[in-house]
């Protein structure tokens, strides 16, 4: 936080990534209303449910990834950005990249499909230079930039895969191709990049010292070593790898939620609000997910288990976990950008009303329960309500991001302090 | 949140846990208690007692030492903007604390009336959030970042300051 003041993005940057996410979270929830006799036979293909699911990963878990990294990297890491013009390049590029990419897979509309996708990864193309450019120039947080660096080298390859399928030059089958995908976009992109952010908040917020730097490193070399064996096992359909790959993964996974349990422990902040039942609920799910998996490609005599996997991981864990997270850094920021404004230091509870939290967090929980339980018993009704929760519950949240855009605006205009005036800038004789 | 191997960044975030202790039993009490609580409660009467002991010690040692000696150091090496926002967050929460400090003194020596309390209840809660606020900025940016611009030499003067700045009281 050092220089903090002088790397605070203006605040419609990251604002915009987390309005769009919340946006495209109603959006991938209506889908799934609409397409709820689908959702319990999914196993690939265009159509609402691949929308859906692409609205939440791409439209939510990757914009709040950018929109946060974009403000918190450069206030972590003591650097600053030399322009803001790629930072705003980067989301015109992004935000309706995934829109059209979105509708193209509703429409399933190749063009839609096509252009969305070339927009969406020239978006992250540049996010990844910028950022990239960012973490050569920082030093420490070795365990934040390593998780990033990994993260990268995924999306890099589920880029490739996923623009494979789309202009069809994949030299594997359609299915095994999306597996190879699907692993690389949740477990490798998108997970590394919760268990990296993970690593710096979790002790932010819980005041606590951050897990020793080489355990933190050795479970990520660990988890790592699982995604590649676990991507390798799915493009090279060698079922023995997929399962040892998914092994180290669960392994890594527990282990992760290990050091963010201790950490928690040792935290100063006890009172840590519902962001982290999300979150403490999200760890549960996350190698919960891995398990089911791994007992779906072994052969469990249960034919949905693998969607259900997947249902655990991107509802589960992800969506849980970065909800969790967005709502404990948007106040926090908002509240920097406030005193940068030259406003009066506000409370928190002045920029961040909890009713819409609270509201969120019983939709979010029944959303997510019933989805389940939809999957599960192939129930459409249930499917259908756990959407109608998850629609409220999105728009609670977005009145949330809303409200505290809102209310930093009105509080950085408010006068600062009169006498606030710093002591003398020579050092004191001590 | 660190662990430095400078003794006056460690005794700093010593006190800041000594302070988060405390706000979580004052948030704690205040959250669950609308009513005023009775003139023979002990337990209310030692929180209140520590109330007034630990922040007193916060406001007047612990600012104080901070704006006189690491704001302007920090100043020099870092970030002109940082120091103005904690000095920003001490000036407002100076005055809260010194209140609710003279309120429990006040309360534990002739209890509350429901209208002190509610007041007391009112303040306690803002501090309790100011307060953590604060600390979380200080743990997570202000103090990593003078682990990274002192040396063992500084370390010892300003222990030494520190000392001398809670000795003379």
């Amino acid at each position: 936080m050092a220089g903090a003041q002088g790397r605070l993005l203006p605040p419609s940057i990251p604002y915009r990534f987390f309005i769009a996410s919340s946006l495209y979270q109603i959006l991938a929830w209506g889908m799934l209303f609409f397409s709820a006799d689908q959702v319990s036979f999914f196993q690939g293909g265009t159509g609402y449910v691949l929308a859906a699911l692409h609205a939440l990963t791409l439209g939510v878990f990757v914009m709040v990834a950018m929109g946060a990294s974009f403000q918190v990297l450069p206030v972590v890491t003591n650097q600053s950005f030399p322009s803001l013009w790629p930072v705003k390049l980067a989301s015109y590029l992004y935000i309706p990249g995934v829109g059209a990419l979105v509708a193209g897979f509703a429409m399933s509309h190749d063009l839609a499909m096509a252009s969305g996708g070339a927009l969406a990864t020239a978006g992250l193309g540049v996010y990844v230079i910028i950022i990239g450019r960012l973490l050569l120039d920082a030093s420490g947080f070795k365990v934040l930039t390593s998780h990033i660096w990994f993260a990268f080298v995924a999306l890099m390859a589920l880029v490739l895969l996923g623009l494979g399928m789309i202009f069809n030059f994949m030299p594997t089958d359609q299915n095994v191709s999306a597996t190879a995908h699907a692993t690389v976009a949740i477990f490798g992109f998108m997970g590394l990049f919760a268990m990296g952010f993970a690593s710096i908040l979790v002790p932010m917020f819980a005041l606590a010292n951050p897990a020793v730097e080489g355990r933190s490193l050795f479970v990520m070399a660990v988890y790592g070593a699982g995604l590649v064996l676990a991507a390798y096992g799915a493009l090279a359909e060698q079922l023995e790898v997929f399962v040892l790959g998914a092994g180290l993964l669960l392994v890594g996974s527990v282990s992760h939620v290990q050091v963010m349990k201790a950490l928690l422990k040792k935290g100063m902040k006890k009172k840590l609000g519902i962001s982290f039942v999300l979150i403490k609920t999200s760890w549960v799910l996350f190698p919960v997910s891995i398990a089911v998996g791994i007992a779906g490609v072994s052969g469990i005599p249960y034919e949905p288990t693998l969607l259900i996997a997947g249902y655990l991981a991107v509802f589960g864990w992800l969506l849980t976990f970065i909800l969790g997270v967005q709502q404990q850094i948007m106040p926090f920021l908002a509240a920097m950008n406030v005193s940068k404004a030259g406003g009066r230091p506000p409370r928190l509870s002045q920029l961040a009303q909890g009713r819409p939290l609270k509201i969120h967090a019983v939709c979010h929980f029944a959303a997510v329960g019933l989805l389940g339980i939809g999957i599960i018993t192939q129930l459409e009704p249930a499917i259908q309500a756990g959407a109608i929760f998850g629609i409220v519950g999105a728009i609670a949240f977005l009145w949330f991001t809303l409200d505290v855009y809102k209310r930093m605006l009105i509080s950085a205009r408010k006068p600062s302090i009169p006498d606030s005036t710093m002591p003398t800038q020579e050092r004191s004789p001590t | 949140m660190m662990e430095s191997s400078f003794n006056i960044l460690r005794t700093l975030h010593d006190e800041h846990f000594a302070t988060m202790a405390l706000l979580e039993k004052l948030e704690t009490a205040l959250s669950g208690a609308r009513t005023a609580p009775a003139n023979d409660d002990t337990t209310m009467n030692r929180l209140l007692g520590d109330v007034e002991a630990v922040l007193l010690e916060e406001i007047s040692h612990h600012y104080a030492f901070e704006e006189a000696h690491l704001f302007p150091l920090f100043a020099e090496f870092g970030d002109v903007g940082i120091t103005q926002m904690l000095l920003g967050e001490h000036q407002i929460i100076r005055p809260l604390a010194t209140e609710l400090s003279e309120m429990a003194k006040a309360g534990r020596k002739d209890g509350f009336s429901p209208e002190s309390w509610e007041a007391f209840r009112e303040k306690g809660l803002e501090l309790v959030e100011r307060e953590v606020f604060h600390i979380q900025k200080e743990e997570m940016g202000f103090l990593p970042a003078l682990d990274q611009m002192i040396d063992s030499d500084q370390d010892s003067e300003l222990t030494m300051a520190y000392l001398e700045l809670k000795n003379a009281g």
